[in-house]
């Protein structure tokens, strides 16, 4: 063999394991961590090409879950400086007083609380606070509130009595006792601003598990799609779907892990505000769109609405997927959703 | 060049793919978790890693008091934990890499990781 060909075969060779040694350089690192926030476990996986930055990012991304989770704490105690720092709880004292200046943050989440309002004719209302705590979910003793306590109670709830001035700032509820209650959009706008915050420090892949409202961006480290399970709402340790997910948020709302039940009945924690009982029309409902906030509000809003007023809210909005499991068993998603979701016939609830 | 010089170069170029694949499959392998297991957290710090299948009963210290989990096969839950609401005993077992069970007041998490597993669960 003359030594030109001899080159030639050395170069291709030698170049052919630098280029797998290459790819192998480029693969993402990972970074992840979690804390319990918001009355949940969060977790954040992200990567990137250097390590201490991606941790940095996800570092950041923890500091400004917990800036916002201080601001939309309901329950600190009286008097703390929890307390003082959340600003659901200063309007909440100042209810039937007088208007109280809230961070931007605590203004955009009421804001778009009181669109969604609107939009569902009061399926979703973040003024729901007084009935929420007549039921006690989450403390060591939930009940069936009285009749006559509940209607006392519901005639608290209306955010059509929540006045904001996005001028000076300002949060107000008209009249003394009213209480807001951000639990069904709080921890999707949280994770929203916590995804930005990681896009800031130069992340483009990246994983936000919040007690399973989940936010993914950009492509999974695999190459292609996140694979995200839908739980079987009536099924240990099974899923009913795999939802293909690319920069975008799946949140779910479910009657299965808050409850009590009394002579056999269930009473979970999603209540109805127009009626004050806990809704009744679906056992899951999740909802796929960009924005983990909106997705929080929707998928709260979707399970109180009967199944089909659902579909047809979801439909009417550009970028909104459904997955609904109803009371009957029966499973429907929205027709868009047909190329990203991967139907487990054996696992159906 | 001859006839055994073509066999030679072949064989070398298939020898360099060979390699090349071999070196970037061992990498892609290193990267992802090769046995399904269970990982348990208190309060953020891995407290026992638990590779399945197994079986047993295992007893944690969270924040909340003493909690039990129990390991049967591929399977896990919470059996014992003494928290308001009792949420994490309702989760029931998990079996599937990518599930998780969550004890907020226990500050417990247990996660089961594995390969082709879900990247998440929405719940």
């Amino acid at each position: 063999m003359n030594s030109r060909v001899l080159s030639i075969v050395a170069v291709v060779f030698v170049a052919v394991v630098l280029g797998a040694a290459l790819v192998r350089h480029r693969a993402p690192v990972e970074y992840a961590g979690e804390e319990f926030l918001m009355d949940t476990l969060v977790s954040i996986k992200a990567y990137g090409s250097d390590r201490e930055a991606v941790k940095k990012g996800v570092n950041a991304a923890f500091a400004e879950m917990r800036r916002i989770a201080a601001l939309a704490d309901g329950f600190p105690k009286q008097g703390s400086a929890a307390a003082e720092a959340s600003d659901v709880c200063r309007v909440n004292a100042a209810a039937g007083g007088e208007p109280v200046r809230v961070q931007d943050d605590t203004m955009a989440i009421l804001i778009l609380a009181k669109k969604y309002y609107e939009m569902t004719h009061g399926a979703f209302d973040v003024t729901v606070g007084p009935v929420m705590e007549l039921w006690g979910f989450g403390g060591k003793d939930p009940r069936v509130p009285e009749p006559e306590r509940l209607r006392a109670a519901l005639a608290l709830v209306g955010s059509q009595d929540l006045v904001l001035d996005r001028q000076r700032g300002t949060a107000f509820l008209r009249r003394a006792g009213m209480r807001l209650d951000l639990g069904a959009v709080a921890k999707g706008y949280a994770t929203e601003r916590a995804l930005r915050v990681l896009q800031r420090h130069g992340i483009g892949q990246a994983l936000i598990d919040a007690g399973g409202n989940i936010r993914v961006l950009g492509r999974s480290p695999r190459g292609g799609a996140w694979n995200i399970g839908i739980k079987n709402p009536r099924k240990d340790g099974g899923v009913v779907a795999v939802l293909k997910l690319e920069d975008t948020s799946a949140v779910t709302s479910g009657d299965y892990y808050r409850y009590f039940e009394v002579a056999g009945k269930r009473y979970h924690h999603i209540l109805d505000p127009r009626t004050g009982y806990p809704a009744s029309g679906s056992t899951a409902v999740t909802v796929v769109t960009k924005d983990a906030g909106i997705a929080d509000i929707l998928s709260t809003a979707c399970f109180v609405l009967p199944p089909d007023r659902a579909l047809d809210l979801a439909g009417s909005m550009v970028g909104v997927d459904l997955v609904l499991i109803g009371s009957d068993g029966r499973l429907r998603h929205s027709p868009s959703l047909q190329d990203r979701i991967d139907l487990k016939g054996d696992e159906r609830p | 060049m001859t006839r055994g010089d073509k066999i030679l170069v072949a064989v070398i170029l298939l020898l360099a793919i060979g390699c090349a694949a071999a070196l970037y499959g061992r990498f892609l392998l290193l990267d992802r978790p090769r046995a399904t297991r269970a990982v348990v957290t208190v309060r953020g710090k891995t407290v026992r890693v638990i590779e399945l299948p197994s079986r047993g009963i295992f007893v944690l210290q969270g924040r909340s008091g003493p909690a039990k989990l129990e390991v049967a096969g591929m399977r896990i839950r919470m059996r014992e934990a003494h928290c308001p609401g009792g949420i994490c005993l309702r989760q029931g077992w998990i079996r599937r890499a990518g599930e998780s069970i969550i004890c907020v007041p226990g500050e417990i998490a247990i996660h089961i990781e594995g390969a082709a597993m879900l990247d998440a669960v929405t719940r």
